[in-house]
């Protein structure tokens, strides 16, 4: 079979198996064994057993479990109302009030428990109330919420950047600590964004004159315990103490002791920590084996190579391709969920990628920000949804217009990251500067 | 539930392994580079079934919400079959593997040796417990299909975390 027709029957495969509801992985793996079987008999079929085991049981993979166990663990222990209102009492000063403790909540919430739909649901519950009450926007609210929230998978720690290391073969610290400093930029974005619309027009966010809750020692404990897990996580990456599966191992020590000061530290709770890391990391990981045989039928049946010389042989710019990709990234944002689009897309993406002479770290971050882009876009947007759910019956049109602005900041800052490449390669190389 | 238990149980060691091996005494410990990985597989392919069987395997639902309930029952149908025939398949491959690994003595190259054949043993398991499920949907499907009451078949039915995208 010439490698077009191959193409074509993988493609034409996998989109009839994924749109008829299949589950994805089972999708990935019928693809990638039809393809093999197709191409060389039931030889090639013997390499299952190794892709199998060589792709779950590496090092890169293991923190998985452990940073959900950490995450579930805090969102479940009670800090989140507390977090949120100590932080709403420091910033209240800024335009646009409390619109910016969303943001700030969001991205520091996300970054330790690193789900964006969960951040998004826990932060949202305990805000949406109070600001519908105090007569904010409801667009703003909605669209401060479901933005940062995405940004918990751009600030490490982050499963999807795991995922993504172990497709790849890079390392997973060089990427978290390269993931910082673009989360903080973006951060920062969209706050000043909601700054500069909260000054042209007060009323999106009314001053409210109940909010006198003194700048107390109180507050200022209620917001440092998550500081303090995330940068322990971090700096122990950062500095070269730790591996990523042995800070996440010490996250979770972390997370039990923040627990138990909050009073969270339940058997239920961990036991419901341990059954989501459970369900999570199975569901992800035989994705991630699905994408690995879908690789291996591609680059044996040569459809790699071939596509891969195929496209150099375009001798696009880079940055042509770059624009195909996102765009590719924008529509399959709009259907698939993000790691499940990056598990799709990277086995054919990878070998391209890498002769085209992309950074996969940099290749990484932007691929993260695209994974976000696609968390808040219509019609599947995960953040939406669970958004619009704790709306008190708002209209989802409502929910959607107000994350608009917020792709359209995202859209800009990846081209930011294009032409300023050094905001996601400066970090890492001050880390292997001083190891 | 007696395996979700079991993953859960490993996952707790890895963790506590992790923590308490490393963080306390982390000079001394020769097996922390080797066991996460093995229990990481172990948590996998044993927690493959519950997951399974729980709806926690994604799939893209954007056509198949809109299906009637016949064509859902049609359709879930057409996917297990194909489902179960292509794990029977990899489910022997991987029993092939391990075979292979047993008779020439494959050993880890850290210094415990361990023989690859113990961690690698679950992945066969773990996949036969999944073809089975996967087995169990395909007839529910085909009762539904010729029965005349054809309900769509409420996966989430189990009172799950509400939380569930981790990503």
């Amino acid at each position: 079979m010439t490698w077009v027709a191959f193409s074509i029957f993988s493609i034409t495969t996998l989109v009839v198996l994924l749109a008829a509801g299949t589950w994805i992985a089972i999708a990935l793996i019928t693809t990638g064994m039809s393809g093999l079987y197709l191409t060389g008999g039931l030889r090639p079929l013997m390499a299952l057993g190794s892709i199998s085991w060589n792709s779950i049981n590496s090092f890169t993979l293991s923190p998985v479990p452990l940073f959900i166990v950490m995450g579930a663990i805090i969102l479940r222990c009670g800090i989140a109302e507390r977090f949120y209102q100590g932080l709403a009492i420091w910033l209240r000063a800024l335009p646009g009030g409390l619109l910016q403790s969303n943001i700030i909540a969001c991205s520091v919430f996300a970054a330790a428990c690193g789900s964006s739909v969960a951040t998004a649901g826990t932060i949202g519950t305990v805000t949406i109330p109070q600001l519908q009450r105090r007569g904010y926007d409801n667009p703003m609210v909605f669209g401060s919420l479901a933005a940062g929230g995405t940004l918990g998978i751009l600030i490490p720690p982050s499963i999807v950047m795991i995922i993504y290391c172990s497709i790849v073969d890079e390392s997973v610290a060089k990427l978290f600590i390269a993931g910082v400093v673009p989360g903080l930029l973006l951060a920062f974005l969209f706050m000043v964004y909601i700054g500069v619309r909260c000054i042209l027009n007060p009323s999106l966010a009314p001053a409210n004159a109940e909010d006198q809750g003194k700048r107390t020692l109180r507050s200022l404990f209620d917001i440092l315990p998550l500081f303090c897990l995330i940068s322990f996580v971090m700096g122990s990456i950062y500095a070269g103490w730790a591996t990523a599966t042995e800070a996440a191992a010490i996250g979770v020590f972390v997370s039990f002791v923040i627990a138990a000061m909050y009073r969270g530290l339940t058997w239920p709770n961990i036991k419901l920590a341990h059954i989501e890391a459970v369900r999570t990391t199975c569901m992800v990981l035989f994705i991630v084996i699905g994408a690995q045989v879908f690789s291996y039928g591609l680059a044996y049946s040569g459809v790699s190579r071939a596509l891969t010389e195929y496209v150099l042989s375009l001798e696009l710019s880079s940055f042509v391709l770059f624009l195909a990709i996102t765009l590719l990234y924008l529509v399959l944002g709009c259907l698939i969920d993000g790691s499940s689009m990056m598990l799709l897309t990277l086995p054919v993406l990878y070998p391209i990628i890498t002769a085209a002479g992309f950074d996969l770290v940099w290749f990484g971050v932007a691929v993260v920000v695209l994974i976000e882009i696609g968390m808040i876009t219509p019609p599947i947007g995960l953040n939406l949804f669970v958004l619009h759910g704790l709306s008190n019956g708002r209209p989802f049109a409502e929910v959607a217009r107000g994350s608009l602005p917020y792709v359209i900041i995202m859209l800009l800052f990846l081209l930011l990251l294009w032409f300023v490449p050094e905001i996601v390669l400066w970090l890492p190389k001050q880390m292997a500067a001083n190891a | 539930m007696v395996l979700s238990a079991l993953s859960i149980a490993v996952i707790t060691i890895i963790v506590c392994a992790e923590v308490l091996l490393r963080s306390l005494f982390g000079v001394s410990t020769l097996i922390a580079t080797e066991f996460p990985g093995y229990l990481l597989v172990a948590n996998v392919f044993l927690g493959l079934a519950w997951t399974f069987r729980n709806g926690g395997f994604i799939r893209v639902d954007l056509l198949y919400l809109n299906f009637g309930p016949r064509l859902t029952a049609f359709a879930d149908f057409v996917m297990s079959a194909v489902g179960t025939a292509v794990l029977i398949i990899y489910t022997y491959y991987l029993y092939w593997f391990v075979l292979q690994s047993h008779a020439t003595h494959v050993t880890s190259i850290y210094v415990t040796r361990t023989p690859l054949w113990i961690p690698q043993l679950v992945m066969p398991v773990g996949s036969a417990l999944l073809t089975i499920s996967v087995l169990m949907t395909m007839l529910r499907a085909a009762v539904r299909l010729v029965s005349a009451d054809a309900r769509r078949e409420d996966q989430q039915k189990n009172s799950m975390p509400e939380v569930d995208s981790w990503l």
